[in-house]
């Protein structure tokens, strides 16, 4: 009989860190050598021996950049942002034009609250990314919005939408955060767009129900509320029994209630509903 | 098809995925150094420092011999020594040899193939052509290999290129270093061959890409940069059709539109001037269907397949005989797709020189591992996976446009495919992964939902799911979006095994909260054994229930507790998934690398799903238009190879006797004995009486209430420590029982233990 055999998902990772033990026996004074070994260590997610390596490697070769780099990573990794922000700085300010150590830093701003600090980053970086990620866009309008600056925020995701397409996922925080600033003819008009590109249209019609409420245009808001219900009404059964169109369908209901009695609906009907 | 002709393609497919991907050069080549060839060789175990690498170094001193030249395997053509102690061997042994050339000029680029065991560095001139199994930098006399090689490995060439622009008019010299692992290693072995193509020489693909019902992508790389020109028609011999890329380039990306839904093309990829490869019966890819189209899909589902090694050959050539002649519609790769560091030669080696048959007909859809971005979940915008693949990001194949290759989706058939990404992407709920996958599953009118991605949201495998922030953050955040809006199977890796679940929904905790009452279905998923698992609606109904695979054993295997709670099955064994999907039946398969069917499953929908199996039909190359007729033998669904029986596949297939005996119910388990450890944990053992089950399932009752199932396990498990559902105080009673394809044993005895109160 043979029991289970003990996990090793790293088999690789470990037999690669030997392999560079070896070639550091051969070359001890190898910095790039104590640099890999390091970042072999963080992938494995041993946090202190990789820290050694990195250290090693900046004895060894004070110009060697690449181990600020690994160190921010590393504690970045572990949670240590304060100690995390001082590699990454420096490794920054060695290479400039680094796009994912910017980005790196600006994450690791945002785990300080430094927001103003952290958008200016999360800027650079996406000016040097040849390919920006939505996440890029979506994080850097968070840290404007935390540091109180909703008006960059949303300029910032327009910019998103002219590079990368009208992304449902950066549309969905752009009409947040107009929401946010009572900038309900903006979020509607984002709305419209977005909801243009969709066949069905029951999420979006709630929504702008809600946000029409919200503007205190109760009559439009309650046409649109009944849009939804009708656009509910019209979906084949299965579709129509899932949870979130259930959840859907009693808010609607309840919302033309409230409207009809006068009360204020409350927003909550967002697009993951 | 008939069956004869079913045997002649599938040899031909298996036989043709071992020519190297630099054979598939127009002509033009001419064989420099042959293999078993005259070579001087060094075998003192001296340090020969670097001056021998060069050309005019003075190797009258050395021995002559042919290749294969080594020791220890008893194939050398010459033995070579190494040295007085078989405990200490030398570490390195050098070659040489001299070949002439008169017109360098005439080529275009060089191949080379290397049989290494265990490392080795090739020079040309003076001038390194290529590394193997040794670390990076310089390299000396006592610098060992990195790998110890082993099995089929040992006796496998490995290709790579290098510029024409080293060769010189008159005599050029390879001088060649194969390196021993350790000194313990019982063997080495060298031979290589060097060829020059006079002209551009495909070394990469061709492989297709961003497939929709109007257009393919079709993507190569040669050797020296060139035009980029596909030719396309609905017949091998009528290449009617032109498109063209991007002039000059080494890495070629053509897309193919105008197409028509659902029809077979064949193609061959060149320049203006010159066809490169292709333009035969065998390179040919089929559009997709119009989105909601019934029909019969073929998905090969690989996961961490990317270690280029003897058992990511022999799960694929698995796969290849398992498929006979039926073309694979879906290709998902579940990420970790080149090891260790997804750097475009681990890519090269193993994908490109792995799959090159498969690559050009089947439209390939991975995600992203840990081990494809080194392990950073923030690669650069250079990081190989991106240049290499081509993946929708405006919603090209169906689906919400993301804007990103990271996370996507596609429409095949009545199925939706999404890709997510659990690497580099934001996986908090709020984020833009999150928002769009809402957004592009509310959208989806199609009746199947499938997802995959890397890590896993259940686990005991070589990754625990329990504890690794990846793994935690997609089950809790990511699940509950997918369970809403009614996925019907998701399909992971990370982990280097087979789970399996139950049919489950709701299971967002960690494994110690996992109860019945998440279990829909708590059957083997098994037409044959109690049932199918049904979905009561036809298309997609939330929280109905979904089965998550991991399915990560596709190059190594890596052990683990496997001892999920939501499992239905747990192996430690190497394999992939086949799907196949047709109108309201999707039926599941793990494919073993000896051929075997180790677990099956099958979902219905709705009331008018049909009772017998999918035929898995539609032989390849079909005629242009593919039509829906399924004629093909059926894969029954037991958990044992019952399929028609096919031929042997040819030298390295991996040899399968088909049996149409199914196997016998495995003996009960006896000697069951339960422990109380602590409040929280009860330790149970019994003796394994039967060489043929599955696994074990646990059930446990408490205070002489009714027994329900706790846990499955794979084979040749005797032990399982009980850490979920206790309480203190409490008297828990345990049995368990095998099971395999045949059915479950008895029970074992019933063992009981009282948890202390503190």
């Amino acid at each position: 009989l043979i029991l289970p055999a003990p996990a090793s998902a790293h088999g690789d990772l470990h037999d690669q860190i030997a392999a560079v033990t070896r070639e550091i026996a051969l070359h001890p004074r190898g910095a790039g050598l104590y640099l890999k070994r390091g970042e072999l260590h963080r992938f494995h997610g041993e946090t202190a021996a990789a820290l050694e390596d990195y250290s090693r490697a900046s004895r060894l070769d004070p110009s060697l950049a690449e181990a600020d780099f690994g160190r921010g990573r590393a504690l970045l990794e572990a949670n240590r942002a304060r100690a995390a922000r001082l590699a990454l700085v420096r490794f920054v300010n060695l290479r400039p034009n680094h796009a994912e150590g910017r980005l790196a830093l600006a994450r690791c701003l945002v785990k300080l609250a430094r927001w103003d600090d952290a958008a200016a980053e999360y800027s650079r970086a996406i000016a040097l990314l040849s390919n920006p990620t939505p996440d890029a866009y979506v994080e850097r309008a968070r840290a404007l919005a935390s540091a109180g600056r909703t008006t960059e925020a949303i300029h910032g995701l327009d910019e998103g939408i002219t590079r990368l397409g009208r992304l449902v996922a950066l549309v969905d925080v752009a009409i947040r955060l107009e929401v946010e600033r009572n900038n309900w003819d903006g979020a509607l008009v984002r709305l419209d767009r977005i909801a243009a590109l969709f066949a069905r249209r029951e999420t979006w019609f709630a929504r702008r129900g809600e946000i029409l409420d919200a503007a205190g245009r109760r009559v439009e808001a309650q046409e649109s509320f009944e849009a939804a219900r009708r656009a509910i009404e019209a979906l084949p059964p299965g579709s129509r029994r899932t949870r979130a169109m259930v959840r859907l369908e009693r808010k609607v209901r309840m919302s033309l209630e409230q409207l009809e009695s006068g009360s204020t609906v409350k927003e909550t009907t967002d697009a993951k509903s | 098809m008939r069956r004869a002709e079913r045997w002649i393609l599938a040899a031909a497919l298996t036989a043709a995925v071992l020519v190297p991907a630099a054979r598939n050069a127009s002509g033009g080549i001419t064989v420099l150094v042959a293999t078993g060839s005259s070579w001087k060789y060094l075998d003192n175990g001296s340090d020969q420092g670097t001056a021998w690498r060069q050309p005019g170094f003075n190797d009258s001193s050395w021995a002559a011999g042919l290749a294969q030249l080594g020791y220890g395997d008893g194939d050398e053509a010459t033995v070579v020594s190494y040295g007085p102690n078989a405990g200490a061997k030398y570490v390195t042994t050098y070659f040489r040899r001299a070949f002439p050339v008169a017109d360098p000029a005439a080529y275009a680029s060089l191949a080379i193939r290397v049989l290494r065991d265990d490392g080795a560095v090739v020079y040309l001139n003076g001038t390194e052509i290529f590394r193997s199994n040794m670390p990076a930098g310089a390299v000396s006399a006592t610098t060992p290999a990195t790998v110890a090689l082993g099995g089929a490995d040992e006796t496998t060439f490995v290709t790579g290129t290098a510029a024409a622009s080293l060769l010189v008019a008159g005599t050029n010299v390879l001088a060649v270093e194969i390196h021993q692992a350790n000194g313990t290693s019982s063997d080495i072995s060298f031979d290589l061959e060097l060829s020059g193509s006079t002209t551009a020489s495909v070394t990469r693909g061709p492989y297709i890409q961003l497939g929709t019902s109007t257009s393919a992508v079709v993507r190569w790389r040669t050797d020296v940069p060139n035009g980029s020109r596909v030719r396309y028609g609905l017949a091998p011999g009528g290449l009617t059709g032109v498109a063209d890329g991007a002039p000059g380039v080494t890495d070629h990306a053509v897309t193919v539109g105008g197409l028509s839904p659902d029809a077979t093309y064949y193609y061959s990829v060149g320049t203006a001037t010159d066809t490169l490869a292709g333009g035969d019966a065998t390179y040919f890819f089929h559009t997709h269907p119009f989105a909601g189209t019934d029909g019969p899909i073929r998905a090969w589902v690989i996961g961490d397949s990317g270690t280029a090694n003897a058992s990511a050959r022999a799960v694929r050539d698995a796969y290849v005989t398992f498929a006979g002649s039926r073309a694979t519609d879906v290709w998902l790769m579940l990420g970790d797709n080149a090891y260790s560091n997804g750097t475009d030669a681990e890519y090269q080696a193993a994908i490109f020189d792995m799959y090159p048959t498969i690559l050009r007909n089947a439209f390939l859809w991975p995600t992203i591992g840990n081990h494809d971005t080194a392990g950073s979940s923030n690669p650069p915008a250079s990081l190989p996976y991106y240049s290499i693949f081509t993946l929708p990001t405006n919603g090209e194949a169906g689906g919400l446009p993301s804007g990103t290759e990271d996370y996507y989706s596609f429409d095949r058939g009545n199925i939706h495919f999404v890709c997510l990404d659990s690497m580099t992407s934001d996986r908090s709920a709020t984020g833009a992964m999150a928002t769009w996958l809402a957004n592009d599953l509310a959208a989806t009118a199609q009746d199947w939902i499938i997802a995959f991605w890397h890590h896993p949201p259940y686990s005991k495998g070589s990754h625990n799911s329990d504890t690794e922030t990846q793994l935690v953050q997609m089950r809790s955040n990511i699940l509950p979006i997918l369970e809403d809006h009614g996925v019907d199977l998701v399909l992971t890796g990370h982990s280097h095994s087979y789970e399996r679940s139950f049919l489950l929904d709701g299971h967002y905790g960690t494994s110690t909260t996992f109860t019945s009452s998440m279990i829909k279905d708590s059957g083997s998923g098994r037409p044959a054994q109690g049932g199918a698992y049904q979905k009561p609606t036809s298309g997609t109904a939330p929280h109905e229930g979904a089965v998550y695979a991991v399915a990560g054993s596709s190059g190594q295997i890596s052990g683990g507790t496997l001892n999920h709670p939501a499992m239905f099955i747990s192996l430690n064994q190497l394999g992939s998934m086949v799907l196949d999907v047709d109108g309201n039946r999707l039926d599941a398969k793990f494919l073993r690398e000896t051929g075997a069917i180790d677990d099956s499953f099958t979902i219905l929908k709705g009331s008018g799903a049909p009772a017998t199996p999918t035929p898995t039909s539609t032989p390849v190359p079909p005629t242009a238009t593919r039509t829906p007729t399924r004629t093909a033998t059926p894969v029954p669904p037991s958990a044992t190879a019952t399929r028609t029986p096919t031929p042997a596949p040819p030298t390295v297939t991996p040899t399968r006797t088909p049996t149409t005996v199914p196997p016998a119910v495995p003996a009960a388990p006896s000697s069951l004995t339960a422990t109380a450890i602590s409040r929280t944990r009860v330790d149970l053992a019994w003796t394994d009486n039967s060489g043929n089950e599955t696994g074990f399932r646990i059930e446990r009752a408490r205070n002489g209430g009714a027994f329900s199932l706790i846990a499955t396990t794979g084979a040749n498990v005797t032990a399982y420590s009980n850490t979920a559902g206790l309480q203190g105080n409490k008297t828990y009673s345990y049995r368990v029982r095998a099971f395999n394809g045949a059915g479950s044993s008895a029970w074992s005895n019933t063992a009981s233990a009282t948890t202390p109160k503190r």
